[in-house]
């Protein structure tokens, strides 16, 4: 019971007449990498926004572990959950070597303390990226400007910032999206990386064999509501999923 | 004697120049970095310059105390005006920066008792406490020394930990709230720098030139600003530098063309106006930039 992180009960949040969450609820555990599946409008994406605090909901509750996350401010959230973008958001004028170091809070933002500012601790940190994407065998050029970056290039930039950033939970939202087979295989890689040293990851994915390889845990959803939780065998041939996402296979 | 005037004339030029370079960091810094589209520096310096003249006559207080403390009254203006203005995005930003200028101009206009009104206030003491008397080419090595160490702390600023975050902020800010940073607080941090470098230009020129009304800084400098900026590249401290300096001497050049000084003024005007035009039109990036904003 313990190691249950997140706790999200009766959420509902609604767009005029649209109700993109209807009553929703699920709860997290430490460890496990959870996919969201469901088909376009489901609101997936809906829940990323809610939690990471983008979206404030209209009813229910979310609790990571003791405290009540719903009177926190956005970038507040953000030490409980590093999210990715549906859409890559990486700081396209900055170099990748910039957006890295983004990622580590340097006690040296605030005005003053910058012109007594050495930069060792700057070169700590990006070996530890260096490291890290060695042992993804990824290979992103420190210099070249986000904005220069291929689709899968930038879309592998985003991910490494979310998962070097400290955090509790990793939102990946459609993170191999529009991505070749290479890629796939790497952000594959790094998710298993995350899941070893203790990572829990939630993510949306609409290529239902990225799901089913990699998650431990699914939950599919339809117009906001959970139609089905389970492994994902199980919710693979849960009748109403089938129905709902995968299409109605009895006609063929 | 037709040389020392030259002289003299050159040194105007260039302290005009240094004044205005504070104007172009406050732009760099704000609209270029940040990404924010401040135009609250004419209304900022407008503010500063009767700050620092009526310090200065009514203290009376040394002009570096005055400097001073009227920069950081605009750049405390700065922040909470941005504080404010935050709930509003892209033009509309613009849009309540903009009207912040008018609100000076009203204020300094109509409250007689204090700044003399249209009238304006003159003059305006220039007393140091380390140099006296001030010479023009004292005053010019003096601004030029303020306005190194500006540009120096500009460019330490733009390199740091805090300079990165506000270049991310110009670039994505939703990106930025979610990977947790306080881009509210980094706003109103940028524009406090932002406003004092605008504050020192107001209280460098009153003192400078030892007059000032409520016409003496406006939308004309705006303009300037604008261009300078654009010119040089937005985002690039060098080219603010260099668009200050092109656009502070060529217009200069026409004066020995023999032009009515009635023309002369609109002139110039002009040039600054068709300069912004076709820097946006053909060199988007500037001079030196790499940003398009």
């Amino acid at each position: 019971m313990d190691d249950i992180l997140l706790r999200i009960k009766g959420l509902t949040k609604r767009f005029g007449g649209v109700v993109a969450l209807n009553n929703f609820s699920i709860e997290i555990k430490k460890g496990l990498i959870y996919g969201l599946i469901g088909p376009n409008g489901a609101g997936k994406t809906t829940l990323f926004n809610v939690l990471s605090g983008f979206l404030d909901p209209d009813e229910g509750q979310i609790r990571f572990l003791n405290t009540d996350i719903l009177k926190l401010k956005p970038f507040e959230r953000a030490n409980i959950f590093s999210r990715s973008f549906q859409l890559t958001r990486n700081f396209l004028n900055l170099t990748v070597q910039d957006n890295l170091l983004l990622s580590f809070r340097s006690n040296y933002e605030s005005i003053l303390s910058f012109i007594f500012f050495k930069y060792e601790e700057e070169k700590e940190l990006l070996k530890q990226s260096s490291s890290f994407l060695r042992e993804l065998d990824v290979s992103l050029d420190f210099r070249a400007l986000a904005r220069d970056l291929s689709y899968g290039q930038s879309k592998l930039l985003e991910m490494v910032r979310c998962v070097l950033r400290p955090h509790q939970i990793l939102l990946l939202d459609e993170p191999v999206a529009g991505v070749n087979p290479e890629t796939r295989k790497k952000i594959n890689h790094m998710l298993k990386l995350q899941k070893e040293k203790g990572d829990t990851i939630i993510l949306i994915e609409h290529d239902i064999n990225f799901v089913m390889t990699c998650s431990d845990y699914v939950f599919a959803l339809a117009e906001g509501k959970l139609i089905a939780q389970g492994s994902p065998l199980e919710v693979r041939n849960n009748p109403q999923v089938l129905k709902s996402y995968l299409g109605e296979t009895e006609s063929v | 004697m037709i040389e020392a005037e030259l002289l003299n004339y050159i040194i105007h030029i260039l302290i005009i120049f240094f004044i205005f370079t504070f104007f172009s960091l406050s732009a760099t810094i704000s609209i270029g970095l940040t990404g924010l589209f401040n135009l609250s520096f004419p209304g900022l310096a407008l503010f500063s310059a009767y700050c620092s003249a009526l310090l200065a006559i009514h203290g009376p207080l040394p002009f570096e105390i005055c400097l001073f403390a009227s920069s950081v009254a605009s750049a405390i203006i700065g922040y909470f005006l941005s504080a404010i203005s935050n709930r509003f995005k892209g033009d509309y930003y613009a849009l309540v920066t903009f009207g912040f200028n008018y609100v000076v101009l009203t204020v300094c206009l109509n409250w007689e008792s204090l700044t003399n009104g249209a009238l304006g206030i003159t003059n305006i003491p220039f007393e140091s406490l380390l140099i006296s008397p001030m010479t023009p080419l004292k005053i010019l090595t003096v601004y030029g020394c303020l306005c190194i160490f500006s540009i120096w702390f500009s460019l330490k600023l733009k390199r740091s930990p805090l300079g990165r975050c506000l270049m991310a902020i110009r670039d994505d800010e939703v990106a930025m709230i979610s990977i947790g940073r306080n881009v509210f607080l980094l706003k109103n941090l940028s524009a406090f720098v932002s406003g004092f470098f605008s504050g020192s230009v107001g209280a460098l020129y009153a003192h400078y030139i030892s007059y000032i009304d409520p016409f003496s800084v406006g939308l004309h400098d705006l303009v300037f600003v604008l261009a300078s900026v654009f010119l040089g590249g937005l985002g690039s401290l060098k080219g603010a530098v260099a668009g200050t300096f092109i656009l502070t001497s060529i217009p200069e050049l026409l004066r020995f063309l023999e032009i009515p000084p009635s023309v002369l003024g609109p002139l110039r005007q002009m040039i600054y106006a068709v300069i912004l035009v076709i820097i946006i039109w053909l060199k988007p990036k500037g001079i030196f930039g790499r940003v398009v904003v």
